[in-house]
């Protein structure tokens, strides 16, 4: 089962389920259907139903090269390619945490910051004030936080590139 | 006369002229990290433009987007890593120019090149733009449709490897643009009972979301590091100057690249690639020491450099005379007009003469400035390219936010660009190209505002898209569009690249 685990086929089932949605949920409770020239509900239909066939042919066209994969992962399984996998696997989970979680708490907390700094300075929006006196103190903070950040992603390239 | 009247006393406005000036500086220095594009450029300016007046707004960002397109080959010769996908075709020649220890000198002749290119096609859309417009005058609600249905085969354009994923995007775009009050009836739509939904998902946080922030992701899965690498300082003083020499080879070049830039400018979903690598192309054929090109030619560098900046001017055309954008950058223009309550297209010469012809005197004194920014602070500039993402990465970051935040000064932009954020990264990962999404969400409005209108008129009856002969001659063009599109990918995908 695993290795039709595939990120793209996902996306891609996704954006069918996401289709269904819209079709059977959203659509019959907030696309207005009286009141105008009867044309409303034509426009954004055509369009789901066009994303629809897309999501589908995209779909069947990843299943086709995962089940191609798969068969060549089947065909000649070897050492290198569990190592490869493990490999694999561990990249994955360490590009998660690299490219995703640890720059969310350095950004989330400056972005608060900075947005703290906004609220203060909402009677205050000239552009060259803004400049000034709203970017200059969290950019200095954020120079921090990346640099302290950044470093350790540093070390963790390294870790998995030793891998 | 009065156009050029026009055009001088937005120039001669000091206010004006100092955020054209900060406009270039800031599309050079952009567009000189590796990664960020001219678009990128633009889509962060854009958020300190809100409360600027619409001359100096619109001056500002197509300076900027100038200055982002010469930027990009400064990363490209220097550091081989074009700061932008339209530098790729210079990469070659240029660094090669540069390991000879002629990196000034290439610099220099991406600098003539770029400004003369820039000049010719701005003189193009200065002439062309009105007629165009004067034209699409006599359009109507079904020719608009028409327009509009042709300029989405732009996604078959922009779609990279896979045209589904970029229809996928395109339809996405659509979609999203879809939410809020419906334009003709005034309901709420797909608005999930949220009144933040009510008043649509904005185009600016949207465009931040998907190229500045997304970007900053995708950068950070590579190693952190500072470019660095080791050029050979100049033998002679030649080797930091054009010559006399180099610029006699440099002239038919220039005047092809220009020449093809223009045109490839033109027509919508062509873009800044496509004038590089054809004015490259046109300067190798030209050329008498063919054998020369990939090794550091003077030619290479003065070809790819006036094809990749002639487009920019030359897209404003379809912009202006129709309202239909040449490709993505034009977009983020698009965006730009429409945050000042302006709409580009055919009414824009009667309804605001002065913004149009403003921004053409914007974008010649931005060629001029291009050249005087490029020759006194070329050392300065270059730095750039040498700051290590661990300083440029928070800034973009953090610009971005701030320009989100600032597009209404509310938080709810903010989570649009987060959310668009995590789209756009997602659809880099699958190879999916986002600038497709864009194309979608602005060319929504124009379709369905002008489709409805017509079937309204026609009391309902559909034939009224094939009677009149305006249209028909449209359909014919939008089908021809559509089949070239359609055969151009293919032959695309044949060739491999």
């Amino acid at each position: 089962m695993r290795r039709f685990m595939d990120f793209q086929l996902c996306l891609a089932l996704g954006l069918l389920g996401f289709c269904g949605f819209l079709f059977f949920w959203a659509f019959p409770r907030y696309i207005p259907t009286r009141g105008g020239d009867g044309l409303e509900a034509m426009l954004p239909n055509g369009v789901v139903a066009f994303l629809t066939v897309l999501s589908a042919v995209y779909a069947v066209s990843r299943l086709r090269t995962v089940l191609s994969m798969a068969g060549a992962a089947r065909a000649a399984p070897s050492d290198d390619d569990r190592r490869q996998r493990r490999r694999s696997a561990a990249f994955l989970i360490g590009s998660l945490v690299y490219a995703g979680l640890l720059p969310v708490f350095g950004y989330v907390l400056s972005s608060v910051l900075l947005i703290s700094w906004f609220l203060f300075l909402m009677n205050e929006r000239h552009p060259l004030v803004f400049l000034l006196v709203a970017v200059l103190p969290p950019f200095a903070l954020n120079f921090l936080l990346a640099r302290v950040l950044l470093v350790r992603f540093t070390a963790l390239d390294n870790f998995f590139a030793g891998l | 006369m009065e156009v050029l009247q026009l055009a001088v006393s937005a120039i001669a406005d000091p206010v004006n002229l100092i955020y054209l000036v900060i406009g270039v500086a800031a599309g050079i220095v952009l567009g000189a990290i590796p990664g960020l594009s001219a678009s990128m450029a633009i889509a962060m300016i854009i958020p300190f433009t809100f409360m600027l007046p619409p001359v100096a707004s619109l001056i500002m960002m197509t300076g900027a987007y100038k200055g982002g397109i010469f930027g990009g080959s400064i990363a490209a010769i220097l550091v081989k890593a074009p700061g932008t996908a339209a530098a790729v075709a210079t990469v070659e020649d240029g660094h090669a120019l540069a390991r000879q220890g002629k990196g000034r000198k290439a610099l220099k002749i991406s600098l003539f090149a770029s400004a003369i290119g820039d000049t010719f096609s701005d003189i193009i859309l200065i002439l062309s733009a009105a007629q165009l417009a004067r034209i699409a005058l006599q359009f109507g609600p079904v020719e608009f449709t028409v327009i509009a249905i042709a300029a989405l085969t732009l996604v078959a354009s922009l779609s990279g490897k896979s045209l589904v994923k970029g229809l996928i995007g395109a339809s996405i775009g659509l979609l999203v643009a879809m939410i809020g009050l419906d334009p003709i009836s005034g309901l709420p739509r797909l608005t999930f009972g949220s009144s933040d939904f009510y008043g649509g998902i904005g185009l600016i946080p949207m465009l931040i979301g998907l190229l500045p922030m997304a970007e900053v992701l995708i950068r950070l899965e590579q190693p952190v590091t500072g470019s660095k690498v080791f050029l050979p300082p100049p033998r002679t003083r030649d080797d930091t100057r054009v010559t006399a020499g180099d610029w006699r080879r440099m002239r038919k070049p220039i005047a092809a690249g220009s020449v093809i830039g223009t045109i490839i400018g033109i027509i919508p979903g062509m873009g800044p690639l496509l004038g590089a690598l054809l004015g490259y192309d046109a300067a190798k054929r030209l050329s008498k020491k063919p054998e020369e090109f990939g090794k550091g030619s003077v030619e290479g560098v003065a070809g790819a450099e006036s094809g990749n900046n002639a487009v920019s001017g030359a897209n404003l055309i379809p912009l202006l005379g129709l309202g239909i954008p040449g490709d993505s950058e034009a977009v983020i223009l698009i965006g730009a007009f429409m945050i000042h309550g302006l709409t580009p297209g055919p009414l824009i010469f009667t309804e605001n003469p002065e913004v149009v012809y403003g921004l053409y005197g914007g974008l010649i004194v931005a060629n001029m400035l291009l050249v005087v920014f490029g020759l006194l602070l070329i050392p300065v500039f270059t730095r750039v390219s040498t700051v290590p993402t661990s300083i440029i990465l928070p800034v973009v970051m953090i610009l971005a936010t701030m320009g989100a935040y600032n597009f209404q000064q509310s938080f709810f932009d903010v989570w649009v660009a987060f959310a668009f954020c995590l789209i756009g990264y997602t659809m880099h990962k699958v190879g999916a190209p986002r600038s497709t999404v864009m194309i979608g969400f602005i060319l929504l409005p124009i379709l369905e505002d002008n489709f409805r209108r017509a079937v309204l008129i026609s009391g309902g009856d559909w034939s009224v898209f094939f009677e009149s002969t305006i249209g028909n001659v449209l359909w014919f063009i939008a089908l021809a569009a559509v089949c070239a599109s359609i055969i151009g990918y293919r032959r695309h995908l044949r060739s491999g690249q």
